[in-house]
């Protein structure tokens, strides 16, 4: 473990980029303040964590195929099977689960692709467009608003694709583009350009970004606000002279000057903070900023590296505790030709036929996404934190599909794994076979009360996976 | 739900939107007030005779065959969901694809009287009257817009917008413009207020219009001064930069920033107005194309300014121009002679080649070859960035040139020339152009002319490696005939076959028929497959071959859902072309939601009728397309505002959600 024996001048940081960057003091990370409406333990054995816990929420497109994906032996994780290889270094670092269920994504046949409630777990209601609603709020974001006022960003939400566009079966695809939902209407926008990600992350506020495109002279925090206000009431005024749908528009840009505004007031409250920083923190921070101002964006996985690098940056600097990564939405037509041996978009190979050149190409596509996540365990396990744990034993890392297999959209028993333990909490290494059809619900209760959330349902929750703490 | 209940059902959901409150409200009001009892009336020529005839024996409570249940199918009105069956079986009807060729046929008479009753039950008695506009909502500037806006606004050129969210994209039916699915994220929020800026700080001067603050007696310059020069300034840009006239009050919101912010100490004249200007573009007034709605009865038109925006985005993806300007404000732009005369002016700009780009990039789903989508540019042989670019510019030069030659519409199905380039022509074995420049060159032979026979389409419609007769065949079904088929259902059981891992044996157009074998398949497949069989001859890039990719001689024999057999393009051609009308319907359809910004709905199925029935009497013509929307009801009129809801049609609207 390093512990941090000197103070880095935030000026003298990144020195090379000549930037500035704010973080947090590692020692100052505390857990989330206690409800005082309800100081006790929140869930049935789990109990609230001393330290931060993070979650990483990873979707995996386009399903798998179960004869070779995961184990199928419950309990100790003995060899992983083709499509999860990558993941046997970290065999006691993970949970398998069998038998989850997203009960919400089998209530309308039509629903194609099901990836819009894979966090929300409600039903999303078949619009080709207007009136979007997914039913609820997404896991990651209902865990975001309870760790907001503790961190610098509520969430940090990155994905691999641009969104697609028009109706599919009567679905505006505008529903696939993102997982993460802040209200059932409001989709959170995943941040796709690593550049962009970088500065948004570790900007100051009034400041040019480090490795970014923007040339503008930076707003000074209190003019920033004057705009915000300014156009606030533009907004708020201009609701009077249009209709229904307008109007909810209009809420939308409102509801953005606002969190606009309570992100700058975060900002200069983390920025007012006296802080010291793990220099090996810095130094990656410095590191890559140097590769991202190199890179050409073109390498896809080396792209993707970055992201989940920035990622990891994003929780061992405690600037957020929650983030969430998009491979891919499902119906990915993005030709992975780039892996070797592949020559097809990874939704046409998901319909493997159980067998041949399909099945092979969908196997080395499966194999590139579980070495995606491999490598980002990897990272958090390489990092020790204060409490003598690494960054993955005090963080949930969920990865898992929408549907069982990409080749029959089976909703049922569906393929999920979580790495890390939790802060502690979690007992992994092992296969749970739940009873079938559990409530995949069930998962995402047991991971907000791990982090320390109030929380006694989510969605069609029944009650959270004791399993999980026990080994 | 039963697949053909399914393709049936999504024709209305994907095209047609339903406004369910409002035509339910309708239908009660007939109901309750109109004193005759609406079904009786129908009795007439109650289309369950014919049905009974026609349709029941093979789709009634016990042999429901392609899952469809017509016998207990209820009047249209009475709920959504039948309302969408309703509409495919009207189309059914009309396109003479029910019943099946071995079954007894319905006489003309009885096809005409099923669809009329059928679109008299959808659209009303008076359903060939348009009267409702339907719901724009207004838009957020796309991020194409915002560029282009700015460019024409602050002379600033780049793609500012660059550094916001992407839009959702364009594709099936619907465009990037579409108003409900552009929102304004935090993200985007945040660094529109710092692009503001920028533009701002990189505008020429003159687009500022900024005037120098009066100088007092002894040549001093007062704040009072500098804020009256700044709302002189004001006066002049911000008509401009929010597309309509404003008011004093509406300056001085603004320059009361400049004075909040100039009495700071360290902070020079220059820079506090940049923050103005600033301000301004990041107010919903520039960020939205803000249309008012008024309380009603009746649809309002919109007035003249919002009328000469809406138009601007349409044919240019920014703001209306002087000419346009001063039109709305010397009232121009009422009749419609006026509005063809605008068309005409706008469609000659150079300023519209972006809408044809737009238009056909997004319909024909080519923009989507730059996505990483279509053939692998590693993997196909003689594919590479410069021909792809041909191919995505194809189409584009195609629509620019049938609207400055006022060409007719029905080229796009069929026609005996190309544009081509020098590269393109390579590609198609053509002779004739020798540069990158596009030319219209004639074909004869039928290979080649109209939208199918593009490489462009054709690459897009195939996979990284091969091509693939169903995507090209639902891209027939889908983009040209309106007649999406379903994707498959969930839970497909995996075949026998291709359990034993045999399913990649055969030549491909054996490997779907094998999998046609399969009823559940059938169903939709029997419709997808065969029209793309017909443009087997050419590969996965739009070259022209002989054999397959077995080196098997190709078989390019297909059928159109109707029945009628054909072989190759030419002929697949020739039967699209018997479905001119239908093919125009989708042409309009089209067309109305790129220029409306939301998806065709069912309140403008009388508008697409009209539209389509004026543009046959103007021969097809480009331009009266163009002109046609620009005039039509739902362009010009917005949709009052609702009254308040009763309990009843709360309730109503509950029973009829699917």
């Amino acid at each position: 473990m390093s512990t941090p024996s000197w103070k880095i001048s935030r000026r003298t940081m990144l020195r090379g980029l000549g930037v500035a960057i704010a973080l947090p003091m590692l020692e100052a990370m505390g857990p989330l303040p206690l409800s005082a409406a309800d100081p006790s333990d929140s869930g049935p054995g789990f109990t609230r964590p001393k330290f931060p816990v993070r979650m990483l929420m990873i979707n995996l497109p386009c399903g798998t195929y179960h004869k070779e994906w995961g184990v199928d032996q419950p309990g100790p994780i003995g060899t992983l099977k083709p499509m999860t290889a990558p993941l046997q270094p970290y065999a006691g670092d993970i949970l398998l689960f069998s038998h989850l269920m997203n009960k919400a994504a089998t209530v309308d046949s039509l629903a194609h692709y099901t990836n819009e409630q894979l966090w929300t777990s409600t039903v999303v209601k078949r619009t080709d467009g207007a009136d979007l609603n997914v039913g609820g709020v997404s896991m990651d974001q209902v865990a975001a608003r309870c760790t907001a006022s503790v961190t610098r960003f509520p969430s940090i939400n990155l994905g691999m694709m641009k969104p697609y566009g028009g109706i599919d079966t009567g679905w505006a695809r505008a529903y696939n583009n993102q997982l993460s939902w802040s209200t059932p209407t409001t989709p959170v926008t995943n941040e796709i350009d690593p550049k962009r990600a970088f500065d948004q992350l570790f900007r100051v506020p009034g400041k040019k970004g480090v490795v970014g495109t923007a040339d503008a002279r930076p707003l000074t925090v209190e003019d920033k606000k004057s705009v915000l206000d300014y156009v606030g009431t533009e907004a708020t005024s201009l609701k009077r002279k249009v209709g229904i749908s307008d109007q909810r528009k209009l809420d939308e840009y409102l509801t953005s000057v606002r969190d606009v505004e309570k992100q700058i007031e975060r900002e200069i409250k983390e920025l007012a903070k006296e802080r010291r920083l793990d220099p090996a923190a810095a130094r990656t921070i410095g590191q890559l900023g140097g590769m991202l101002v190199a890179f050409d964006g073109k390498d896809h996985t080396q792209r993707l590296r970055m992201m989940l690098d920035m990622m990891t940056l994003a929780f061992w600097t405690d600037s957020t505790r929650v983030g969430t990564f998009m491979f891919g939405h499902e119906r990915n037509d993005l030709n992975y030709s780039f892996i070797p041996g592949v020559h097809s978009a990874h939704h046409d190979a998901s319909h493997h036929g159980g067998g041949g050149d399909t099945l092979d190409q969908y196997r080395k596509i499966n194999i590139w996404h579980a070495e995606q996540v491999a490598y980002v365990i990897g990272r958090m396990k390489a990092i020790k934190e204060p409490n003598g744990l690494t960054l993955l034993d005090n963080s949930m890392v969920f990865w898992g599909s929408p549907i069982h297999d990409g080749n029959d959209h089976v909703r049922e028993n569906l393929p999920i794994m979580l790495a890390g333990r939790g802060g502690g909490v979690i007992k992994p290494g092992r296969h749970i076979v739940m009873p079938e059809k559990t409530p995949l619900a069930n998962l995402y209760l047991s991971m907000h009360q791990c982090m320390g959330l109030q929380s006694s349902s989510f969605a069609d929750s029944t009650k959270p996976i004791v399993e999980m703490i026990k080994a | 739900m039963p697949i053909m209940l399914r393709w049936l059902g999504q024709l209305r959901r994907r095209h047609v939107r339903f406004v369910c409150g409002y035509q339910l409200l309708f239908m009660i009001f007939l109901m309750t007030f109109s004193g005759t009892p609406l079904i009786a009336a129908d009795d007439v020529d109650d289309p369950h005779t014919w049905m009974r005839k026609f349709c029941y024996d093979c789709h009634n409570a016990t042999k429901h065959k392609g899952d469809l249940n017509l016998e207990k199918l209820r009047s249209p009105g009475v709920s959504v969901e039948d309302d969408h069956v309703w509409d495919g079986v009207r189309r059914a009807l009309a396109e003479q694809e029910m019943p099946p060729p071995e079954k007894p046929q319905p006489s003309v008479a009885e096809r005409d009287s099923g669809v009329a009753w059928i679109d008299r039950k959808l659209d009303g008695p008076n359903g060939d009257v348009p009267s409702d506009p339907g719901n724009v909502t207004i838009h957020r500037l796309t991020l194409t817009e915002f560029n282009r806006t700015i460019h024409d606004l602050l002379g600033v050129d780049g793609n500012p917008a660059d550094v916001f969210p992407a839009d959702n994209a364009g594709g099936s039916g619907t465009f990037d413009n579409n108003a409900d699915t552009l929102f304004v994220s935090p993200m985007l929020l945040d660094r529109l207020v710092d692009v503001s800026l920028a533009v701002i700080e990189k505008a020429k001067p003159e687009k500022l219009f900024l005037v120098e603050p009066v100088k007092g007696k002894k040549g001093e310059v007062t704040l009072a001064a500098k804020k009256k020069a700044l709302e002189t300034s004001l006066a002049s840009f911000l008509p401009l930069a929010w597309r309509r006239p404003v008011t004093l009050a509406e300056i001085q919101k603004l320059s009361a920033i400049y004075e909040k912010t100039a009495k700071k100490l360290n902070i020079i004249h220059d820079e506090a107005v940049k923050l103005v200007y600033a301000s301004a573009l990041t107010s919903p007034n520039f960020l939205y194309r803000i249309e008012e709605t008024k309380a009603g009865k009746d649809p309002t038109p919109l007035n003249p300014y919002e009328y000469a925006t809406r138009l601007s985005y349409f044919l240019w993806s920014s703001m209306p121009d002087a000419a346009l300007t001063a039109a709305a404000k010397d009232g121009k732009l009422k009749e419609p002679a006026d509005i063809a005369a605008q068309v005409k002016r706008m469609l000659a700009d150079p300023k519209a080649s972006i809408f044809s780009s737009q238009f056909m990039g997004q319909w024909l789903g080519t923009d989507n070859l730059l996505a990483g989508l279509g053939p692998d540019l590693k993997i196909i042989r003689g594919y590479d960035e410069s021909l792809r670019a041909a191919m995505m510019k194809e189409p584009v030069v195609f629509m620019q040139a049938l609207l400055n030659k006022d060409g007719s519409l029905v080229d796009l199905i069929d026609c005996n020339y190309v544009y081509v380039n020098a590269e393109l022509a390579r590609h198609y074995g053509l002779s004739g152009p020798s540069g990158s420049e596009f030319v219209r060159v004639a074909v004869d032979d039928g290979k080649r002319g109209g939208l199918i026979t593009m490489a462009g389409v054709l690459a897009i419609t195939s996979r990284p490696a091969r091509t693939s007769p169903v995507i090209r065949g639902k891209w027939i079904l889908a983009e040209l005939l309106s007649y999406p088929p379903p994707p498959a259902p969930p839970n497909v059981p995996v075949f026998k076959e291709e359990k034993e891992g045999a399913a990649n044996v055969g030549t491909l157009r054996q490997r779907l028929e094998r999998h046609r074998i399969d009823p559940a398949c059938n169903s939709c497949h029997q419709r997808i497959d065969p029209l793309g069989f017909g443009l087997e001859n050419f590969d996965a890039i739009g070259r022209w071959r002989t054999v397959g990719d077995l080196r098997e001689p190709l078989d390019t024999v297909g059928t159109m859902p109707s029945g009628e057999k054909f072989d190759g393009p030419q002929q697949l051609k020739k039967l699209l072309l018997l479905r001119k009308e239908r093919i125009m319907t989708t042409v309009v359809e089209r067309m109305l939601s790129y220029a409306l910004g939301r998806p065709v709905e069912r309140c403008d199925r009388s508008t697409v009728r009209q539209i389509v029935k004026n543009l046959g009497a103007a021969d097809w013509k480009a331009q009266s397309l163009v002109t046609e929307v620009a005039l039509s009801l739902p362009f010009r009129f917005k949709r009052p505002l609702a009254p308040p809801k009763t309990s009843k049609d709360v309730v109503k609207e509950k029973d009829s959600k699917p």
